[in-house]
């Protein structure tokens, strides 16, 4: 029994406000999500395919973002550092083989131990107009000084007494001590403007102006921060006009985007992921033995603890198989290492070397008084590292075979460091430093020196030796003292100095770009091929 | 059960059903359990068998360890034989450790952690709920803004926050997974307490000089029961993949111990060359969580019948006017 | 009915205070974010000096009480990593958070709607018995996992959506997906069966009866009673993925809050938890307190026996 129209009318209003809300709020949402995603597409992103005509962008795929791009607060942690050297130049920089160069200095000169005299480069300007003097420099090193503004990196500066104005292109540096490394120690310390940004300082943490071969555009933080070249730049302008760096921290979601074109470079590829970037077609893997390097310290601070004695340690030494970690954690690209010295730097002695020898630790164990081995625990990171949760897993496995089970304690970066600062940690820690130059004596001092933030060992002798290093000025000398101390790594083993690290690279094919040991990403060497 | 509602309950859910059987009481009665088992059940409960037989026998049988690394035989595909000689079912990781052996020290954990933090959770939560409701409204008050302050939290954060301050440690999981899920059980009880507070067998123990206690453990608390029983299974479940999820994200369970989250953790780097490190467990996951799921649907479906009978969802004014199927929402 | 909603406002603010103290009370124990920043030459009086400059040494209740001033003031504290007020940070990511929460509530409606209904009226049918195997399944699966095989096949096998990152509509796809289907496969369970509940009620028959078209029984007056249980669970859900969206965000590196709160975790900077946190508190506060007063606006049986 159908029931007249004017029923059929009542149901529709009733159900009215219902289908009214309803589809308001199902086209609010589409709205929100429209417009939002246009919001994004119409701020330059710099990303192929936009739809723009602009010259075609390199993208680069980073492991996380910048926390900071002020000079003088850089962190650590994050490509700060890299993204700094792109906008800003320093004085002095390094070359591919750890040497210094000049860069915004053209000479310099030791006036006295503690003087250093620097002749500045001339007619060089800022992206936002000004002219690069003597007086941008003195006002650099003085305001990361300020103690009223607390930078991150006044820390590395603290050896600097005054800067000393001669003329308009000549400066003087004058340190607290006689400095041998000072040079290294300014090497990436980029230059800012005096005049821009003395009224504001904390300008530099959103407009940044330097002379730097590339200029900022914009940094949609978390998600990309664009550069554009810089025409008026001291070497000309770069080749290649504009970079966006993204943050991907997935290694797997990284190389991926390299594979399917969205990125053109991909920082940091595992090794297992290397045929993925060989059988894409587009992209090549471009590697380098890189100057920074695993350390397994011994802490011997206890006298109860099994790596106290001098035995353990270098039993240690010879169950571990740096063959094998190299062969199946990086590709056999490594360098082994025997001391704390790399291959490359200055000193290297290379007769001292660390035979795979599983009979001999087990029979140094027994003499320590550890015939049937002991339980041991391993301090080491979690993704702070590349590859540290697996080397320092495979590391337990390794020792497993010689009678010692290791407790592998994979730790966030907060409580890692803080262990390691606290001297809290388990008798085994695994450490990287990572040092470009050439001497590697202020690495050495900074984990080997008791007492020091980042050194969980103690060893009077070493300390001796490095102070002696230190107080030398002379280059011919301190490789005499480096050698010295090498042949006591040797004999005393503070730590199992395993290998250095490779970094790879993912990069498009039309990309002409060579990576460094040193990890710097300066694109004004890179071009696209024709 | 032996309280006047819970058998009127069942002996109601029996009685609507079209039985072949002699429809005697005590018949009817005992064949209605074997009735009800409905094919999601019988799946369920076989799938829950395989795993937890697995779990614990499991490494008798295969007898790999599951924590030999072999670098030379790393990233092995399943069904095949590594360079070292021996077969694998699933496969190596990334360090060569063999697949199937860490899948079922995996369960192990896994089961054990969610089993153990289940039980603390339902003792703390019910507790309180059942104090919250029984002890008048400023207690009542008090515990339901803790309980609004535990889920304003988020998990994921609280889970983070806790483990890197104390350290990887299995007791630290099971604290986190408790601090999170005791509310579940906590607003169960209580709703229940509230509306059974006015229902007349309640009244009658009281005016017999039934004291607090007594009246909480005798008659309030087994007729929580069946609805505690519910909420746990589903707990259970949350807890396997939340144990997952912050092991995932590195801060759950130690690293020398093999538990799925930290498996798929790892193996998330080598998904696209060597799919199984990842997806196996996290394929074991699922399954199990399915089958407790599954479990959890048939023990509502039977233990609790109000959710089915006709008044079910949108019926029972509620005295704190949230919605219902609190199960649902556990 | 005013002093009710009063007395729930009050017990909200109560609440957020203590949610406050108690991500305070972590960052305590926590230690401090310089240690994770300084360069590697740092010595250890320079680091004690830092410390000392940025109050962190300071005896607990001297900090407990700027943090409760700043508190009362609106001001959230001032991250050291990022050298921005706490809010100005979580404000520029809000935006992606809310984006990925709506585009998930999109997907809820889309698959939740017409499975749930459908699967309903259709009762113990083989589309009923796909759907519900399928919300189970939905429900079974760890998010970072489906997030995981998402990105394994559409991304890395079939370059079918971009693997992470926000930009276009098609970055937004697997996320909204992730997130979605999750709730999706439980909304449509809900949905089912409070539509079978109202399905039997009297007053269905009662339209039926009335020779209506079985669309317009369904879709205007079943629909309409059914969906308020799922609503409201739902409404409380989303105050949830606001804040929740945590592991989503990490997995497909979407730049939204809850990717910042797990990196400010780690990195103990925890003004930024503390903004983070605070924010989605509220969000939950306020979606509940607004359910409540809408569940008793609409349902007159709450009504009744409340006052």
């Amino acid at each position: 029994m159908r029931l007249a129209d004017k029923d059929r009318t009542t149901d529709r209003k009733a159900g009215d406000p219902w289908r009214r809300f309803a589809l308001a709020l199902a086209l609010a949402m589409v709205a929100t999500v429209g417009t939002l995603d246009l919001a994004e597409d119409a701020a330059p992103s710099g990303r192929p395919g936009d739809g723009t005509p602009a010259p075609r962008p390199l993208v680069v795929a980073t492991a996380s973002d910048a926390i900071s791009i002020n000079p003088f607060d850089a962190t650590v942690t994050t490509p700060d550092i890299q993204m700094i050297r792109n906008l800003y130049d320093p004085l002095v920089e390094l070359d591919r083989d750890g040497r210094p160069v000049p860069a915004l200095a053209t000479a310099w000169t030791r006036i006295s131990p503690t003087t250093l005299r620097f002749q500045l480069r001339q007619k060089v300007k800022f992206h936002h107009g000004e002219d690069f003097t003597a007086e941008d420099v003195k006002f650099t090193f003085d305001a990361v000084r300020d103690p009223a503004q607390k930078y991150r990196q006044a820390s590395n500066f603290s050896f600097v007494d005054r800067v000393e104005v001669l003329d308009r292109f000549t400066v003087q540096l004058v340190t607290k001590r006689p400095e041998a490394a000072a040079l290294r120690m300014i090497e990436d310390f980029g230059m800012v403007s005096a005049a821009y940004t003395k009224a504001h300082p904390a300008i530099l943490n959103t407009k940044p102006n330097g002379t730097g071969a590339y200029r900022f555009v914009e940094w949609v933080k978390d998600d990309h921060l664009t550069m554009e070249a810089f025409p008026g730049h001291w070497r000309g302008a770069p080749a290649i006009s504009r970079v966006t760096w993204r943050a991907i921290k997935d290694d797997a979601a990284r190389v991926a985007a390299l594979v399917t074109g969205e990125t053109d470079v991909a920082h940091s590829v595992p090794t297992d992921l290397i045929p993925l970037v060989e059988r894409s077609g587009r992209a090549e893997v471009r590697a380098v033995a890189a100057m920074r390097s695993y350390w397994l310290m011994l802490v011997n601070t206890r006298p109860e603890l099994p790596t106290a004695k001098k035995e353990v340690r270098q039993a240690l030494n010879y169950a571990i198989d740096r063959n094998e970690l190299n062969r199946a954690l990086f590709g056999g690209q490594a360098l082994l290492l025997a001391t704390a010295i790399h291959p490359k730097s200055l000193g290297y002695d290379p007769r001292h070397t660390w035979p795979y020898d599983p009979a001999k630790a087990k029979e140094l164990l027994a003499r320590a008084g550890y015939p049937n081995g002991f339980t041991i625990g391993l301090h080491a990171s979690s993704g702070r590292y590349p590859r540290d949760r697996e080397i320092s897993q495979a590391i337990a496995g390794q020792l497993a075979r010689v009678g010692i089970t290791v407790r592998v304690k994979n730790l966030e970066v907060g409580q890692f460091t803080d262990g390691v600062f606290k001297k809290t940690t388990d008798p085994l820690v695994l450490l990287t430093f990572s040092d470009a130059d050439y001497d590697r004596t202020t690495t050495v001092s900074i984990s080997h020196r008791t007492g020091q933030l980042w050194s969980v060992i103690s060893h009077p002798q070493l300390d001796d030796l490095i102070t002696r290093v230190e107080g030398t000025l002379d280059d011919a000398a301190r490789a005499e003292g480096l050698r010295e101390a090498q042949a006591w790594m040797m004999e005393h083993a503070p730590a199992a100095y395993l290998l250095t690290l490779v970094d790879i690279y993912g990069v498009n094919k039309a990309v002409r770009w060579q990576p460094r040991p040193d990890d710097v990403l300066n694109w004004r060497e890179a071009a696209f091929a024709p | 059960m032996s309280e006047p509602y819970a058998t009127a309950a069942r002996q109601a859910h029996a009685k609507e059903r079209i039985t072949w059987f002699t429809p005697r009481r005590v018949l009817a009665d005992r064949l209605a359990v074997v009735h009800s088992l409905r094919p999601k059940g019988v799946f369920a409960a076989m799938i829950l068998i395989i795993v937890v037989l697995s779990a614990f026998f499991g490494n008798a049988i295969w007898q790999v360890d599951p924590s030999f690394q072999q670098l030379s035989a790393r990233l092995v595909p399943p069904l095949s034989v590594g360079s070292d000689g021996v077969y694998h079912l699933f496969g190596t990781d990334h360090l060569g450790r063999d697949l199937l052996a860490r899948t079922l020290a995996g369960a192990r954990i896994s089961l054990l952690v969610a089993l153990l933090a289940m039980c603390v959770a339902a003792v703390v939560g019910v507790s309180v709920g059942l104090a919250s409701g029984v002890f008048g409204s400023r207690v009542d008050h008090a515990v339901m803004t803790c309980v609004d302050v535990q889920l304003a939290l988020p998990f994921t954060l609280l889970a983070i926050s806790i483990a890197t301050i104390t350290g990887p440690s299995l007791m630290n999981v099971i604290v986190v997974l408790t601090a999170t899920s005791w509310v579940a059980f906590a607003r169960v009880v209580r709703s229940q307490v509230l509306s059974l507070r006015e229902m007349e067998f309640i009244s009658a123990a009281r005016s017999l000089g039934c004291g607090p206690g007594r009246l909480l453990v005798r008659h309030l608390l087994p007729n929580c029961a069946s609805i505690i029983i519910v909420i746990s299974s589903f707990a259970a479940a949350r807890m396997i993949v939340a144990e997952a999820t912050i092991s995932f994200l590195g801060v759950g369970v130690p690293s020398w111990i093999p538990s799925w989250g930290s498996m798929i953790s790892e193996g998330r780097t080598y998904l696209p060359v060597a799919w199984w490190v990842a997806i196996i467990p996290g394929g074991a996951i699922t399954v199990s969580v399915i089958a407790i799921n599954l479990l959890g649907d048939w023990l509502r479906d039977r233990l609790d019948p109000r959710l089915t009978s006709p008044n079910g969802l949108t019926g029972l004014p509620r005295r704190n006017g949230r919605g219902r199927s609190d199960a649902e929402r556990a | 009915m005013i002093y009710y909603i009063i007395g729930r406002a009050v017990r909200g603010l109560v609440v957020l205070l203590l949610v406050s103290m108690v991500v305070f009370g972590i960052s305590l124990i926590s230690g401090d974010p310089i240690t994770l920043l300084i360069p590697i030459e740092t010595s250890p009086e320079q680091l004690e000096e830092l410390r000392n400059a940025y109050g962190l040494n300071d005896p607990i209740p001297a900090r407990m009480g700027r943090f409760l001033e700043g508190l009362f003031r609106g001001d959230l504290g001032y991250s050291f990593r990022y050298q921005q007020p706490a809010f100005s940070v979580v404000a520029e990511r809000l935006g992606a958070t809310i984006e990925l929460a709506f585009a998930a509530m999109l997907v809820i409606l889309l698959v939740a709607l017409p499975a749930g209904v459908v699967s309903a009226v259709k009762r113990d049918s083989s589309f009923d018995t796909v759907v519900m195997a399928g919300s189970v399944l939905g429900h079974s699966l760890p998010s970072f996992f489906l997030g995981l095989l998402l990105i394994y096949l559409f991304s890395v096998t079939l370059h079918i959506f971009p693997t992470s990152g926000r930009g276009t509509l098609a970055h937004i796809v697997m996320p909204a997906l992730t997130l979605g289907l999750f709730y999706a496969g439980r909304a449509a369970r809900l949905l089912r069966s409070s539509m079978l509940d109202v399905l039997h009620q009297e007053y269905m028959r009662t339209a039926r009866a009335k020779g209506l078209a079985e669309r317009i029984v369904i879709g205007r007056h079943a629909l309409r009673n059914a969906s308020l249980p799922v609503l409201t669970i739902l409404g409380l859900e989303l105050g949830g993925l606001l804040g929740g969206a945590v592991v989503t965000e990490t997995i497909f590196a979407w730049p939204g809050i809850g990717k910042l709160a797990v990196e400010a975790v780690i990195a103990r900077d925890f003004p930024i938890v503390q903004a983070v946190v605070l924010l989605t508190a509220t969000a939950f506060v306020v979606v509940n307190l607004i359910v409540d007063l809408l569940y008793g606006l609409l349902d007159p049986r709450v009504r009744l026996t409340r006052t």
